[in-house]
């Protein structure tokens, strides 16, 4: 660890066979899946409320928020539990992903930016992409992924219960 | 339609008085007719002729006793004539108004006019009277002669106008009346000329029709009378006539059929059976009584010709010669019929006579009664066996005699044969003169039967003692064949007892087998259990693997969080970091482990079980064998008791070998002693001579051999049938209880030769 070259730790993940990362500092805790409170009228990506240590805590269906199919959970499917800081506060929810690898260590100058198509599209959840030899990892902006509008549901969600 | 003489007189007279009818009722309806003309006449110009009278009269009367009132100073009288002219003048009007009504369109203007006047004249009459009442004589005269004047001729005119037209109407009234009458009159006489010439018409042919039948019936009963009855009489009209035609026709027809019949019995014909038409038909009756009788004369000589005499003819009157000539020939009939059955009977006691020189049958029936006389003699005497009497022909054609001789030549013959046959003679041949020759042909059979014994006897005579030879030759061949059999016996008993020991072997190792085999099946069982058993504990292992398995993923993820923690901790939780990621590896490989221990006990289950599966099939196979087995070692006892069973009969057979070859000693001794006794039969026959007797008994020799040696084998075959038997019957009690397993080898062994084998 020299000042020459800085490192961040992230918390790498899979839905199906991509693998995504999350920054380490943001993550509170990971729980094995299990079945949520569901809530009223809420979008398709919202699966509902669980206790996580006596706090309600909204649970997002990362494959939904992402367009992909949605699988059924087995015994490798879990909840991350995550702190995303926003502009006045921070947010707590929980995202299900397929699978949670390992703490990964990535040098900044491994991080790339988002790919160029050509065309304008909607990129900005991606914070960076790491290409490593067993394939790439798509690093993300939590608090652009979970745009407004998702963020003030969720938190709507939080309140309510 | 049956237009009869009755109808047609009816027909007659109806049509004159219809015609007459007519004529009546034509003749009322115009004098009615001319009546009413007549009262038209009356009511109407008569009447108005009549009313114009009246009313001029009544004017007259006006008119003068206006001139009465006129001249009349009395003023009484005056009031008088005036009330007598108010009469008058009411007459006068009604006069006038009477025949107005009457009027005609001709008058009736005249009559209207002629009331005009009378208005006129009325109504002057109050100013006359005025005036006359008021004594002004020339104002009343005046005005009489003045004003009333012309109307009163007015008046007179029109009534003579009004009298003139009813003059002419009733002038053509008259007329009209005149035209009616004429043509009445003319249609009335044309009526009765037409009805006239009608009747007379009917009338002739009614008369002419009549008098036409009776001549015809007239012509033809003169022809009958005559005996002509051919003639037919022809008639068309269906009437009365016709009728009596008829009757007489009937009688025509039925004169016909009595001759026609007449005719038939005078040729002989009585098939038909002439009509009886009533009671008083004398004529019919004797006809059918001549027909009656003649038949019943022709049936009995019909009876007669075929010989039954039981018609007897009976006399009808006494001049009836026919029937006493026919009573007197069967009479005849019935005595010649007598004699004949008596004959028949062969009873010659009646004599038949001889009525006349003429009497033929009389006559032959006599010569028969004698010839049977003398016949019956002669059969007497030959009944007794004199056949001494020699019969003589009477003529060529005496059959009975030369029958009687021939049979006395016969009987001699045959007494003759019989004499030589019982002089032992056998060379004779009777020959039968018939079929039916019953004696000789008995004779003829009783020689042939008596050859054949003779012959037979001869050659069996000669069989037997050629066949005692060969006898004793075939007993010493029986005895050889004994002997090799005893060798054959033994050498079977020792290979025997061989068999027997190798098969009491066998046995014991059936048994062996069998109670190693019951080991095995118990073992099969035992192992069957165990696999069961290793099956449960596997999978008890195969639950508590995956609680392992929980643990390590558990463990995995707390590990995980470890690792979070350390990486948010920095710096400081470097070390800490390490260690989550051992752990983390520690619970990865048990997690690995887990699992392959968890697919193995899955592998171990499924072998075990199909393990398990396999000896659950092997124990019920391996028991079977066992049972097999235990089969195969009764068997093999039950052939270790029939091998010793077989030994035995072995010893027996030995025996009777012996037997038999001292037995065929005994039947040489027996063939020697048969064949002297055989020559002594050949020399007792010799006493029949035969023609053919030597070279028969030579030929029939070596046929008859043949029989003789197979009696013989079939004896000694008999001797020993007994132990045979008695040997067949140890194998089949032994087959008994073997149930089966005991193979019979010796039965139908011979039979087998006949099929091929082709597998």
């Amino acid at each position: 660890m020299q000042a020459a070259t800085h490192e961040s730790q992230f918390v790498t993940l899979c839905l199906g066979a991509e693998v995504f990362a999350v920054p380490v500092s943001m993550v509170r805790e990971i729980l094995d899946y299990r079945d949520s409170f569901r809530i009223p009228e809420g979008p398709d990506y919202l699966l509902g409320l669980i206790d996580v240590r006596g706090r309600g805590t909204p649970v997002i269906d990362l494959r939904s928020k992402l367009g992909m199919a949605k699988v059924p959970p087995d015994s490798a499917t879990r909840i991350m539990v995550l702190d995303v800081p926003l502009a006045d506060r921070t947010l707590a929810l929980g995202l299900v992903a397929d699978r949670v690898l390992e703490v990964a260590t990535f040098a900044d100058d491994q991080i790339e930016g988002a790919p160029d198509v050509g065309v304008a599209w909607r990129s900005d959840y991606i914070a960076g992409v790491v290409r490593r030899e067993s394939g790439f990892v798509v690093l993300f902006n939590l608090s652009k992924l979970l745009t407004a509008d998702v963020a003030i549901l969720a938190s709507s969600a939080a309140k309510a219960a | 339609m049956r237009f009869s003489v009755k109808l047609r007189f009816v027909l007659c007279f109806g049509l004159i008085a219809a015609t007459l009818a007519c004529l009546s009722a034509v003749a009322v309806q115009s004098l009615s007719s001319l009546n009413d003309r007549l009262g038209l006449v009356m009511a109407g110009p008569a009447k108005r002729v009549e009313l114009s009278g009246d009313l001029l009269y009544n004017l007259m009367e006006i008119n003068r006793l206006y001139k009465n009132m006129i001249i009349e100073t009395d003023a009484q009288k005056v009031q008088g004539y005036n009330t007598d002219v108010r009469g008058f003048a009411k007459n006068f009007e009604a006069a006038i108004a009477e025949a107005r009504n009457l009027a005609t369109d001709k008058d009736r203007a005249t009559y209207q006019d002629m009331e005009i006047q009378a208005e006129t004249l009325r109504m002057y009459g109050p100013k006359f009277r005025e005036y006359v009442l008021g004594g002004q004589r020339d104002k009343a005269s005046q005005l009489v002669f003045g004003p009333m004047t012309p109307v009163f001729k007015a008046i007179i005119k029109d009534a003579q106008e009004a009298v003139a037209v009813a003059k002419q109407d009733m002038a053509a009234s008259k007329a009209i009346a005149h035209e009616e009458y004429v043509g009445t009159r003319n249609s009335m006489i044309i009526a009765a000329v037409v009805a006239l010439l009608v009747t007379a018409t009917f009338v002739s042919w009614i008369v002419y029709s009549i008098m036409m039948g009776l001549k015809k019936i007239g012509a033809a009963t003169g022809a009958m009378a005559i005996g002509d009855l051919d003639n037919e009489i022809s008639y068309k009209l269906n009437d009365e006539i016709k009728d009596l035609i008829k009757s007489v026709d009937g009688l025509r027809s039925h004169l016909r059929n009595i001759t026609a019949v007449s005719h038939k019995i005078s040729a002989g014909d009585l098939s038909e059976e002439p009509k009886i038409l009533s009671d008083k038909d004398v004529l019919g009756k004797a006809l059918r009584e001549v027909v009656i009788s003649e038949r019943k004369i022709a049936a009995g000589m019909e009876l007669a010709a075929i010989g039954d005499l039981s018609y007897v003819p009976e006399k009808r009157s006494d001049r009836d010669i026919l029937l006493i000539s026919l009573d007197r020939m069967m009479d005849r009939q019935h005595k010649l019929a007598a004699f004949v059955e008596k004959m028949s009977v062969g009873d010659f006691s009646v004599e038949p006579r001889i009525l006349s020189d003429k009497d033929t049958i009389g006559k032959s029936c006599h010569d028969l009664w004698k010839v049977e006389q003398h016949i019956s003699n002669v059969m007497e005497n030959m009944a007794k066996g004199d056949l001494s009497y020699e019969p003589k022909l009477r003529s060529e054609a005496d059959k009975l005699a030369a029958a009687v001789k021939t049979l006395t030549h016969s009987l001699r013959d045959v007494g003759e044969m019989a004499n030589r046959i019982a002089g032992g003679d056998l060379t004779v041949s009777p020959k039968p003169r018939s079929d039916v020759d019953v004696m000789v042909q008995a004779l003829e059979s009783m020689v042939g039967r008596l050859r054949g014994v003779v012959s037979d006897a001869f050659a069996a005579a000669n069989n037997v003692s050629s066949g005692s030879q060969e006898l004793s030759a075939n007993v010493e061949q029986m005895s050889q064949g004994a002997t090799e059999q005893a060798a054959s016996t033994e050498e079977a008993s020792a290979s025997m007892e061989e068999m027997a020991s190798n098969i009491k072997q066998n046995a014991d190792n059936a048994a062996q087998t069998e109670k190693i085999s019951k080991q095995s099946a118990k073992d099969a069982e035992a192992s069957g259990d165990a696999v069961n058993k290793a099956v449960n504990a596997m999978q008890t292992i195969a639950e508590k693997i995956t609680i392992v398995q929980e643990i390590a993923r558990q463990t995995d993820l707390l590990a995980l969080n470890a690792a979070v923690e350390a990486a948010r901790a920095g710096e400081h939780g470097k070390g800490f970091a390490v260690v989550a990621s051992e752990v983390r590896k520690l619970a990865e490989r048990s997690q690995t482990a887990a699992a392959e221990i968890s697919g193995l006990s899955g592998e171990t289950v499924r072998a075990a079980q199909s393990a398990g599966e396999m000896l659950a099939k092997l124990v019920p196979d391996i028991r079977k064998t066992a049972e097999l087995v235990a089969e195969i070692s009764a068997a093999c006892r039950e052939q270790d008791i029939g091998a010793s069973q077989i030994n035995e009969a072995l010893q027996q057979l030995d025996k009777v070998t012996q037997q038999n070859a001292s037995a065929s000693e005994e039947m040489a001794a027996t063939s020697e002693e048969l064949a002297s006794q055989s020559e002594e039969l050949q020399a007792s026959i010799a006493y029949f001579r035969t023609d053919e007797a030597d070279g028969q008994a030579q030929a029939k020799t070596p046929v008859k051999r043949m029989p003789v040696a197979r009696a013989g084998a079939k004896q000694i075959v008999k001797s020993g049938a007994g132990k045979v038997n008695r040997g067949a019957a140890a194998v089949a009690e032994q087959q008994a209880r073997a149930k089966g397993f005991a193979i019979d080898m010796s039965n139908g062994r011979t039979e087998d030769d006949g099929f091929k084998e082709y597998a």
